[in-house]
């Protein structure tokens, strides 16, 4: 089978700052990846890229056999995109909005407008379709970005923290969600903090640190690898390596100077 | 949608054909189009929002509130026709003001309306192209400029058909072509270099403070530029014969808007030449030297915009004037840390900056020109500095800290203040007291005491006594109106709309004091002996009403849900 992404040594800088380096990655129709690292590591950039928000990379990046560079129109048409920064022009109201993306992603009124109806109806949002957004709480602005990313019904799907902000019933559909997108075929790029909900979503897992691949693996196999039983401990290792404890440490002496208020 | 923004998108729309020419897809330019005008209708402008509050309706009409806004701007501009001087010099300041004003708008309406960042996220992550994309924000620009210009120019294009004839006011339409075209050079060579030095989110900033310089700029204007005209009127000044005229824009499009309207004199005929040919040049080089840059910055240049990773470079904490005066004035406790608190807000919260800091220029301009007045002894204007009168600026002063600490309570960040609630937070007053002192320092101190100086200097010891009760009672009405208008801490509450009756009551009670007070230094201001009594019983006072700020208890304080 064909990868449906293509990453071949993908290299990106920010002025001096080489901040993707040789990346090499092939990902599978209907896989669930969840790519995780600490902050800084590359995460956000390697998306923009496959989104074709970032063109001046150096190496290969194909999205079904479409090299992103030549041809970035095609690509966007089959990746919906769930930022991690909840941008949304807010004082629209979630139909308005929801309408203006998918007449750019060039949907016909009679496909999108039942689709809008009915995801909005199973977010919860049925009763705020016609209200400004500008009022809504994080969670529901949340929602409303993840029926963007999804309405047009798109082949692979980018969510960078698509969970932040969303109550544990929102919580429980969109993981439901993902396991069934990936069931009917679709692949899922997964970016995230949280590893508890990495760990049951993902079924292979790529770990990046200061824009390096440090592990590419199923989490059974990064648990026999590394002998660590949660993703929490595996991930510590890879990219603490120890850090984290004398961190801890280092802030437990800062009371011993001087003990007082 | 309401009505003029769905004409203006019928007509920017009814080229279809020629925009697909171009390579753009019509029905997203379109979408495009009506969301952003849409947007326009929900959201302030830069101006509006200087003055908005922030339990505000939200916005329905705003297109309609800027285009009245504009019209009522070119209604104010014809208030230069009414006074004494002849044709081409009334144009010119009439032309001053409208491009000032044009500018200044386009300028903070680049940043905040038409370069909107999130649309890196909303629609350059769709299947839209270059090409459809930036004729989508070209024609949103260009319809941003009808709404304004179209209004602001409507005033003077009447006023110069009736008064002079209708050829004229055909020309002055094409003046105000000629003059958005020169005005577009202008932001062009401003973005540019602001962006060539400055981070966008600074050049917000600098746009902030050019606001306020430019509010500054019309209350001086509205000073000075009548006087100016009455003199000009009196000593039969026409700009129409110096030469250096010529080195004015306005005065080019004066110029020209005056060829239909009788004898001009040669500068003037020059003029109105430079102010065909130079707009087309300036046009002409933003097109082949600037365009460039300017729409990859309109277009996909996510990678220039994007920011790059955080600094890893090490920032040392510098220690500034706050640090200084906190040691001097609030030296602990919670006292220092609303003091700091207090004085490093007001310098960053940009609603505070635009609510404060003009008053500051008004009392600059107000003083500058009265020390001009003192020293060319013009007797005929008013507001000379005099002995028995030198604290009367000290009390115009007050009305920058009386601003600043009315301000102080209020923010548009003020669920922050969760932070307050949290804390073993004993005496709130301390904290307070150590805020007033914070912003007495910066918005009167810094203010009074180079005043004090400077009126020293000009009209000799005599002017101490009244300026050192004048320094005392502004400060005790400062902080009496702190201590009784209803005790709040500094940024931690929402703006009000809706005050209660008593406490506009209490409020009117305590401005109606604060003017006894003043009415009262007038009374004594001619017997030294009893200004320097006075002084002493007004700091005693002070004392008195700052401790009691200090030791104000939860129960005295308003608290807000979080």
């Amino acid at each position: 089978m064909d990868p449906i992404i293509s990453l071949k040594l993908l290299n990106k800088w920010y002025g001096q700052k080489h901040v993707l380096q040789n990346i090499n990655l092939d990902i599978y129709p209907g896989q669930v990846i969840g790519y995780i690292g600490p902050n800084g590591a590359g995460k956000s950039t390697t998306v923009k890229v496959l989104c074709g928000l970032l063109t001046d990379y150096t190496g290969e990046v194909q999205v079904k056999g479409i090299e992103v560079k030549k041809d970035p129109l095609a690509v966007k048409k089959l990746i919906g995109y769930v930022p991690e920064l909840a941008e949304l022009y807010d004082v629209l109201t979630p139909w308005e909005y929801l309408e203006f993306v998918a007449m750019l992603q060039g949907m016909e009124a009679e496909v999108y407008r039942p689709r809008i109806e009915k995801m909005l109806e199973a977010f919860g949002l049925q009763g705020n379709m016609y209200q400004r957004m500008d009022s809504f709480s994080k969670g529901m602005r949340q929602k409303v970005l993840l029926i963007s990313g999804i309405l047009h019904n798109p082949e692979i799907i980018i969510l960078d923290e698509p969970l932040s902000g969303l109550d544990a019933n929102s919580v429980i559909l969109v993981k439901d969600l993902i396991s069934k997108m990936a069931k009917e075929g679709k692949t899922i790029f997964y970016c995230s903090h949280m590893m508890d909900v990495v760990e049951k979503v993902s079924d292979r897992i790529v770990l990046i640190a200061n824009g390096e691949v440090l592990a590419d693996d199923t989490f059974e196999g990064l648990k026999e690898r590394l002998g660590q039983s949660h993703l929490e401990q595996i991930f510590a290792s890879l990219t603490a390596q120890g850090q984290t404890a004398d961190s801890a440490d280092q802030l437990m002496q800062a009371f011993e100077t001087n003990n007082q208020l | 949608m309401n009505i003029i923004n769905k004409g203006l998108l019928k007509a920017a729309m009814a080229p279809l054909g020629f925009y697909q020419r171009l390579g753009a897809d019509p029905a997203q330019v379109y979408m495009i189009l009506h969301t952003k005008l849409t947007l326009d209708d929900r959201t302030h402008n830069a101006m509006q929002q200087m003055r908005r509050k922030q339990n505000d309706k939200p916005a329905t009409m705003a297109t309609l509130g800027t285009m009245l806004y504009s019209a009522v701007l070119g209604l104010l501009y014809l208030g230069v026709f009414a006074i004494g001087a002849e044709g081409i010099t009334r144009y010119t300041f009439y032309f001053s003001m409208f491009l000032v004003m044009l500018c200044s708008l386009l300028i903070a309406d680049f940043t905040s309306v038409l370069l909107d960042v999130r649309d890196n996220y909303i629609i350059l992550t769709r299947p839209v192209n270059d090409r459809t994309f930036l004729l989508a924000r070209l024609l949103h620009i260009l319809i941003h400029l009808t709404k304004l210009v179209l209004p602001m120019s409507l005033p003077g294009l009447v006023y110069t058909g009736i008064k002079y004839n209708w050829p004229s006011a055909a020309l002055f339409l094409v003046v105000v072509v000629l003059l958005t075209l020169f005005s577009i050079f202008v932001i062009n060579a401003v973005y540019l270099a602001a962006m060539r030095l400055v981070s966008p989110r600074k050049f917000q900033a600098i746009v902030s403070y050019m606001q306020i310089i430019l509010t500054v700029v019309v209350y001086a204007s509205y000073q000075l530029v009548p006087r100016m005209m009455v003199n000009m009127g009196e000593t039969r000044f026409r700009m129409g014969e110096h030469w250096y005229a010529l080195l004015v824009p306005s005065f080019w499009f004066g110029a020209l808007t005056r060829i239909f309207q009788g004898y001009v004199t040669p500068y003037e005929i020059a003029g109105a030449i430079m102010g065909i040919v130079l707009p087309i040049v300036a046009i002409w080089i933003v097109v082949r030297y600037m365009a460039g840059v300017f729409i990859r910055n309109l277009t996909l240049s996510y990678a220039t915009q994007e920011n790059a990773p955080a600094q890893e470079k090490l920032i040392v904490q510098k220690k500034g004037l706050s640090e200084t005066f906190s040691k001097l004035l609030s030296p602990k406790g919670f006292q220092k840390a609303g003091f700091l608190f207090a004085w490093r807000l007001s310098g960053r919260s940009r609603d505070f900056r635009m609510k404060v800091l003009p008053s500051i220029g008004y009392f600059v301009v107000f003083l500058g020109y009265a020390v001009y007045r003192t020293i060319s002894r013009d007797e005929s204007v008013a507001y000379p500095l005099k002995p028995s009168h030198a604290a009367i600026f000290l009390y115009m002063t007050t009305f920058t800290l009386l601003l600043a600490v009315t301000q102080m309570s209020y923010s548009d960040q003020w669920k922050a203040s969760w932070v307050f609630y949290a804390r073993p937070l004993q005496k709130p007053g301390a904290f307070i007291l150590g805020a007033f002192k914070a912003l007495t320092t910066k918005f009167y101190l810094l203010l009074a005491v180079p005043y004090c100086v400077l009126a020293i200097i000009l009209l000799g010891p005599a002017a101490i006594p009244n300026l050192l009760f004048g320094l005392f009672n502004a400060l005790l009405i400062a902080a009496t109106m702190t201590r009784f208008a209803g005790m709040q801490l500094p940024f931690a509450n929402p703006t009000k709309t809706n005050v209660s009756v008593s406490k506009f009551f209490r409020a009117l009670a305590l401005y109606g004091l604060a003017g006894l007070m003043g009415g009262f230094h007038y009374l004594i201001s001619g017997f030294t002996l009893l200004l320097i009594l006075c002084s002493l019983l007004a700091l005693a006072a002070l004392w008195l009403v700052l401790h009691s700020i200090a030791n104000l208890g939860w129960n005295n304080v308003e608290q807000q849900e979080v």
